[in-house]
C-alpha cells in the first residue's frame, strides 16, 4: 500500500497549547492515498478534521499549534521537515487546498481574473503577466465559467456562491498539483450548486488524476465521492475502510450513530420519526484522556475501555478501534422510538 | 444566490471597489463640494502665475496699506510712470498685493501639507504593515517606539526639529511634520493588517505557496487602503494647520515667499488699522483645513458601509 500511495500520514499529532491546557486536537492518526484516489475524512465539528488538513500544509499558526510528532509523506518526501520556503515551493504546485467559503477565500480587492494569474505567478515568476492571464481565462473555462474573458474581469462579489466555488477551484489546479484538500468545499452552497461543483470535482479528478483529501461532515457527498473514508472523532480516527463496507457495515459505533442519525429517502413528515440523534457532546479537546474518547456516549461501553483501544483490522481494508464492536456487526444503537404521539397538534 | 447570477444584472452592480466608492460618494453633498473646494485651491496654486493679477514680492509704492476693493495711482519699481492699479483684498505695509500673495501662498500650504503626508503615510505605512503582520517583538518594538513618538506635543516637536536646522525652507518644514506625524497612521493600517491577516484569502494566498511578504504586500496591503486613506485626507488638513502654525511662529518658508501663517504673523501689529491683512489669510486656512476634513469624513462615510447617513 504504502509503495504506491502519493500522501502518506503517519502518526500525526497536532496539539493547541492553549491557557486551558494542552488540547490534542489531532492525536496519532495515519491514513494513506494513492494518485487520482478520493478519501474521505468524516466527523463532527471539532474532531480535528481541518486542523488535520492544515497540518499536512503546515498553514497552522505555530504557536499556538504545534505538530508534535508524526510524518507527512508526500511524493517521497516528509513534508514536515522541509524548509518554510521549499514547503512554499509545494503548496499551490502539488498540494492545493479550497475552502468551505468562497467568499472569504477570494480577495475583494482583486479581480477574479488577477487571482487566477497571480496563483500561476506565484510559481511561474518568469512568465509574462499576458500569458498568466490567458493560462487564467483558460482554466476559468475548464471549471465551466461561462464566458471566461468577460468574467476574468469581475469582482468576486459579483459572483454567486457557486461560481466563487468555481473560480477557487481554477486557482488551486492553474500549477496542475497532484493532490487537492478540499475542506468542507460545499457546505456554504445551496443543495443543487453542491452537486455541481462535486460534479466539477470528480470530473477534474478523472481527467487529470487528481487525489482528493475530502474533508466533509455530510456522508452524503461521502458516498458519493469517496473510493476510501476515515471516520474521525475526539481527534482520533476510529474507523477507516472502503466506503461501501462503511455505509454497509459500519463497525465502530460512533459511526453506526451517524449513520443512524441520517434522514432515510423516502421517509415522509407522516411517518414522524425523529431523526436518531448520539446523546452527549464531543469533549472538549483540552479534556482528552487515554481512554476510549467515545466511552461517555457509547452504548457499548465497559469495562475495557478505559484503555484507549488501537486500530484493528476487522478483515481486508477495514479497521476500526473499539474492544466491543464484532465483525458481523452488532447493532450498537436501539431502534430510534417513534414519536408520533406526543405531537398529537401538528396531525393534519 | 442561484448559479448562473450574472455580474451586469439591474443596471450594473458597480464593478470594482473605486467605482462603488464613487458611487456613494455622489451622494453625500457636503462631502462633494468639500472635494470642489480641495480642487479649486489646487487650481490656484497650480495656476498662480496666471490667476494672481500681480507678483508676490511686487511692490507698489504708493499703495502702503490699502484696503480692500480699493484702486490706486502706484508705482511699481521699474515702472515708467505711475498707474492705476486695483486691489481686489488689499495691500500690505509693504505695499503689495494681498490677493497675490494668498494664491502664491497658497502652493505652500499644499506643498507642505501633501509632502509631510506623504512622508507620514511611507513612514505610518510600513511601521503599521510589519508590526500587525508579524507581531511578536518586531509589534512590541515598533509600537513602543510609536507611542513614544505620539506622546510628544507633535507641534513643539516639529519646533524643535525645524529650529535646529540654520535655515528653515519648505523641506525642512514637510520633513519635520512629516516625521511627527505619522503615528496616527501606523495605527490604522496596524489595526487593518490584524483583522486582515485572519481572513481565509490570506490563508487561501499562503495555501497558494505564496511567500509571507509577497502575502503583506499583494494581499493585505491593498486591502487596507481604504481606512488609510480616509486618515492620509484628515492628515493633509493636519499638517496645512501645521505648516501655518510654524510660519506664523517664523519657522516655516521665509520672506519674501509669502506663506498663510507667515501673513498672519505679519497682520498681528496691524490689525486694529488693517483688518484685511489678517482676516483673509486665515480664512484660507480655515477653508482649506475644513475642506480637507470634511472631504475626508465623506470617504470615512462611504467607504464604511455599516455607516449609512441620512
Amino acid at each position: 500500500m504504502s509503495e504506491e500511495s502519493l500522501l502518506e500520514v503517519r502518526n500525526l499529532r497536532t496539539y493547541f497549547h492553549t491557557d486551558a491546557g494542552v488540547a490534542r486536537a489531532v492525536d496519532d492518526i495515519s491514513f494513506s492515498i494513492g494518485a487520482g484516489q478520493c478519501l474521505a475524512l468524516v466527523g463532527e465539528s471539532g474532531c480535528g478534521k481541518s486542523v488535520t488538513s492544515l497540518s499536512i500544509m503546515r498553514l497552522l499558526q505555530e504557536p499556538p499549534a504545534r505538530v508534535a510528532g508524526g510524518e507527512v509523506r508526500f511524493a517521497g518526501r516528509d513534508l514536515l521537515k522541509l524548509e518554510p520556503d521549499e514547503m512554499c515551493k509545494v503548496r499551490g504546485a502539488e498540494i492545493s487546498m479550497i475552502f468551505q467559503e468562497p467568499q472569504a477565500a477570494l480577495n475583494p480587492v482583486f479581480t477574479i481574473g488577477d487571482q487566477v494569474a497571480e496563483a500561476y505567478l506565484v510559481h511561474h515568476p518568469e512568465a509574462r503577466a499576458k500569458d498568466a492571464m490567458d493560462r487564467a481565462v483558460d482554466a476559468l473555462r475548464s471549471v465551466g465559467i461561462p464566458d471566461p474573458g468577460r468574467r476574468a474581469l469581475d469582482y468576486p462579489h459579483q459572483l454567486s456562491g457557486g461560481m466563487k466555488q468555481r473560480v477557487c477551484i481554477a486557482i488551486a489546479l492553474i500549477c496542475e498539483p497532484k493532490l487537492l484538500v478540499a475542506d468542507e468545499p460545499t457546505t456554504a452552497l445551496d443543495v443543487t450548486i453542491q452537486a455541481q461543483i462535486l460534479d466539477l470535482l470528480r470530473d477534474m479528478q478523472q481527467k487529470r488524476g487528481l487525489a482528493l483529501l475530502l474533508i466533509t461532515h455530510d456522508l452524503g457527498i461521502v458516498a458519493e465521492m469517496a473510493e476510501r473514508t476515515c471516520v474521525m472523532y475526539a481527534g482520533k480516527i476510529v474507523e477507516s475502510a472502503p466506503t461501501s463496507e462503511i455505509f454497509a457495515r459500519p463497525l465502530h459505533p460512533y459511526t453506526q450513530g451517524l449513520l443512524r442519525a441520517r434522514p432515510e429517502p423516502g421517509s415522509s413528515l407522516r411517518d414522524r420519526r425523529r431523526l436518531a440523534v448520539i446523546p452527549g457532546m464531543v469533549p472538549a479537546a483540552t479534556q482528552f484522556k487515554d481512554d476510549c474518547r467515545f466511552r461517555p456516549r457509547c452504548p457499548l461501553a465497559g469495562d475495557l475501555c478505559h484503555e484507549e483501544p488501537k486500530l484493528e483490522a476487522f478483515g481486508g481494508e477495514h479497521r476500526a478501534a473499539c474492544w466491543y464492536t464484532r465483525r458481523e456487526g452488532i447493532a450498537a444503537w436501539a431502534e430510534p422510538a417513534r414519536t408520533g404521539n406526543n405531537q398529537g397538534g401538528a396531525d393534519v | 444566490m442561484s448559479e448562473p447570477a450574472r455580474g451586469g444584472i439591474a443596471g450594473g452592480l458597480p464593478a470594482g471597489p473605486w467605482q462603488m466608492l464613487w458611487r456613494r460618494m455622489k451622494r453625500n453633498r457636503l462631502a462633494l463640494a468639500a472635494f470642489g473646494v480641495v480642487v479649486l485651491i489646487a487650481v490656484l496654486a497650480l495656476g498662480a502665475e496666471v490667476v494672481a493679477p500681480y507678483g508676490y514680492q511686487d511692490q507698489f509704492r504708493g499703495g502702503e496699506q490699502q484696503a480692500p476693493n480699493s484702486t490706486k495711482l502706484t508705482r511699481r519699481p521699474g515702472d515708467e510712470a505711475p498707474a492705476e492699479r486695483y486691489f481686489l483684498l488689499g495691500t500690505d505695509a509693504n505695499a503689495r498685493d494681498v490677493f497675490s500673495r494668498i494664491v502664491y501662498g497658497a502652493r505652500v500650504s499644499l506643498a507642505v501639507g501633501l509632502l509631510a503626508t506623504l512622508v507620514s503615510l511611507a513612514i505610518g505605512l510600513v511601521v503599521g504593515l510589519l508590526s500587525g503582520f508579524y507581531g511578536g517583538w518586531i509589534d512590541a518594538c515598533l509600537m513602543r517606539f510609536t507611542d513614544t513618538v505620539f506622546a510628544f506635543p507633535s507641534v513643539l516637536l516639529a519646533v524643535a526639529i525645524t529650529a535646529t536646522v540654520d535655515k528653515p525652507s519648505l523641506e525642512v518644514v514637510f520633513l519635520a511634520l512629516g516625521l511627527v506625524g505619522w503615528t496616527g497612521i501606523a495605527r490604522v493600517v496596524r489595526s487593518q493588517v490584524l483583522t486582515i491577516k485572519t481572513q481565509d484569502f490570506v490563508v487561501a494566498s499562503r495555501a497558494l505557496g505564496a511567500r509571507g511578504f509577497h502575502v503583506l504586500v499583494r494581499q493585505i496591503m491593498p486591502n487596507c487602503w481604504g481606512p488609510v486613506i480616509v486618515v492620509t485626507t484628515l492628515a493633509i488638513g493636519g499638517n496645512i494647520l501645521g505648516e501655518a502654525g510654524l510660519s506664523f511662529l517664523g519657522l516655516g518658508v521665509q520672506e519674501p515667499y509669502p506663506s498663510w501663517g507667515g501673513m498672519l504673523a505679519d497682520a498681528q501689529e496691524r490689525y486694529k488699522d488693517a483688518w484685511w491683512l489678517g482676516v483673509f489669510p486665515g480664512l484660507m486656512i480655515v477653508v482649506t483645513v475644513l475642506a480637507f476634513n470634511l472631504f475626508g469624513d465623506g470617504l470615512r462615510d462611504a467607504l464604511d458601509p455599516r455607516h449609512t447617513r441620512k
